[in-house]
């Protein structure tokens, strides 16, 4: 099956790009682009600025924690690496959105479907019930975020999901989100 | 009991806890991508800090952006002050400062208030 990711990069772009990345994601480059987002937001209002930092700082560290590594060779990847793509965009004044493509297993596809299917239907209140409810419960995820993120995101932009899986093969899909930050 | 200090960082607030004057003061931003691994030592010391504590334990909370990693190690802090405070002959009050017009603080604030029973006091700091 073709999995056509530079056009999937490509898709995603809009003439106001400001900060995008494909490739290999490290914790020094989701440190660099961080830094890289701040700068570009450094003239935006403080309101919109917080929020959109915020969100990326949430979303790119998912996105380093949370990429499935490729067990084989695909489309010029190399096996064993986690391949990902974000790009952050400015659609107009005080309107940005973040888009993030990774790999995941046919596990986790169906996990988030439904996950993030319950999530957008939630109200701001009773995103904010679940958020305590899970900030509060003693249990911690191996990657430390517990869950929270998805949730905290959607209650701090009141904007809705946009996602899509396009499958690989039996296993392994490849997963978008686009976030808009309002 | 040593005091800790940190100089703040691009994604570690600074911290100051003392013993002595019983302040705990955590401020700027917590955005590591391990916060475990950050807030241990300052939970630790919150623990010995139990057996001697002050009669009033300040502790003043600035936080610029903090990632949903620190968020439940923040609350592991708040957790041990709230058993402080349940002691007797100990009291301790948070102070959540957040910047003018900054909600989403606000409300983080409010959500940890709602979980702990420690009296909470919200700051909004002028620009």
């Amino acid at each position: 099956m073709t999995l056509d990711l530079d056009n999937i990069y490509k898709q995603l772009h809009n003439k106001n790009t400001l900060c995008s990345y494909k490739g290999i994601l490290t914790s020094d480059l989701v440190e660099q682009s961080l830094n890289n987002i701040e700068e570009k937001l450094s003239k935006e209002n403080k309101k919109i600025k917080r929020k959109a930092y915020y969100v990326s700082v949430e979303t790119l560290q998912n996105l380093y924690h949370h990429s499935e590594p490729t067990k084989k060779e695909i489309e010029g990847i190399q096996k064993d690496q986690k391949f990902s793509m974000f790009i952050f965009s400015k659609l107009k004044e005080d309107h940005f959105e973040l888009s993030t493509g990774n790999f995941i297993s046919k596990k986790t596809m169906q996990f988030l479907k439904s996950r993030i299917g319950q999530l957008n239907f939630l109200e701001k209140e009773e995103l904010r019930i679940l958020y305590k409810r899970i900030l509060n419960n003693e249990e911690f995820s191996d990657k430390g975020g517990g869950g929270l993120g998805m949730i905290d995101i959607l209650r701090k932009t009141g904007n809705k999901y946009e996602y899509n899986f396009i499958k690989y093969d039996e296993n392994l899909y490849f997963y978008t989100l686009t976030i808009k930050i309002t | 009991m040593n005091p800790i200090k940190k100089q703040g960082s691009q994604k570690t607030p600074t911290i100051n806890f003392d013993s002595e004057s019983g302040k705990i003061e955590m401020k700027g931003r917590s955005i590591p991508e391990n916060a475990i691994e950050f807030y241990k030592p300052l939970v630790a010391w919150l623990d010995e800090y139990a057996n001697t504590a002050q009669g009033l334990t300040e502790a003043n909370i600035q936080l610029e952006y903090f990632n949903t990693s620190s968020s439940k190690c923040i609350l592991d802090v708040f957790k041990k002050l709230e058993t402080i405070n349940q002691k007797d002959g100990s009291e301790v009050i948070i102070n959540w400062y957040y910047e003018e017009d900054d909600e989403d603080m606000l409300e983080a604030g409010e959500d940890y208030q709602s979980i702990l029973k420690i009296p909470f006091k919200m700051i909004e700091m002028e620009e």
